[in-house]
């Protein structure tokens, strides 16, 4: 794997802003923090839309809509309630997921769409150009299948734990345990990197 | 429940993987305001998440960006005018 693919994105300027200053000047509709949000910020949250709705297509909709969604209600982001990342992840969390039930996905069609998201960690990786994908394949080897599927469900897919009960045939009560495990296990790996 | 339990009890995990029933999320949250600590250990757990999502990042299509950005100064010069 080329090493360069880790570096495709590439930053326009130099200049950074502080969290502060971010949410500063999206609030003064300063359209050039919002530009350099967008470089920042466009590759988490189309990588999470992408992730959710397993269609390029409805992805870059959902992107478009959520940082217009950034810009329009950025009033209502409150620092003291979080992070501005963790603010425009659940939007973009949320966007996505309403998008999938839009689409009326069944509950097959998450399965499948997890089954699917495989190819997104093996050979066609790069045709997405992720940015940091050496990283994420570290994890990834070192999680096993269910607990990836654990948490891809609960996270991205917005589970229920009787959903995901369902989708590995595993009991209600196991669930919770499991999630955590994998949980766990997740933030480990993370700590390794 | 005090912090103790929270932190043993496995919902912190639960909760930021989205997992936590709207129940488990209130209690949990009110914890929160109350106990620092807690709040500290919920907020390392959703870091870890997100370095998780920040891991599966990819560039989207160069389009998106220049039709949000005309949307955007649309948008202003009407607010403006």
């Amino acid at each position: 794997m080329p090493k360069n693919l880790t570096h495709i994105f590439i930053v326009e300027s130099d200049f950074t802003y502080t969290e502060a200053e971010l949410v500063q000047g999206l609030k003064a509709r300063n359209q050039r923090v919002f530009s350099y949000l967008y470089d920042h910020y466009s590759p988490a949250l189309y990588g999470v839309a992408l992730k959710i709705l397993n269609d390029e297509n409805a992805a870059g909709d959902t992107l478009q809509e959520v940082f217009l969604k950034i810009w329009r209600n950025i009033d209502r982001y409150n620092e003291e309630k979080g992070r501005l990342f963790t603010w425009m992840l659940n939007i973009a969390r949320n966007t996505a997921i309403d998008m999938l039930r839009s689409k009326s996905h069944r509950l097959e069609q998450k399965i499948q769409d997890v089954g699917d998201d495989v190819h997104l960690y093996t050979g066609h990786l790069t045709v997405y150009q992720s940015t940091d994908h050496l990283g994420l394949s570290k994890v990834l080897e070192k999680l096993n299948k269910e607990q990836r599927i654990i948490i891809d469900l609960a996270y991205y897919k917005g589970c229920t734990q009787e959903e995901i009960a369902t989708i590995l045939n595993i009991p209600l009560g196991t669930v919770k345990t499991r999630t955590r495990l994998a949980m766990i296990r997740l933030r480990n790996l993370l700590k390794a990197l | 429940m005090n912090v103790q339990r929270f932190l043993s009890s496995g919902i912190i995990e639960l909760y930021v993987a989205g997992m936590a029933s709207v129940q488990e999320a209130q209690e949990l949250e009110a914890a929160m305001a109350q106990f620092p600590d807690l709040a500290r250990e919920v907020e390392a757990c959703r870091r870890d998440m997100e370095q998780y999502v920040r891991l599966q990042a990819i560039t989207p299509p160069p389009d998106i960006k220049e039709h949000l950005l005309r949307m955007v100064a649309d948008e202003t010069t009407k607010y403006t005018d």
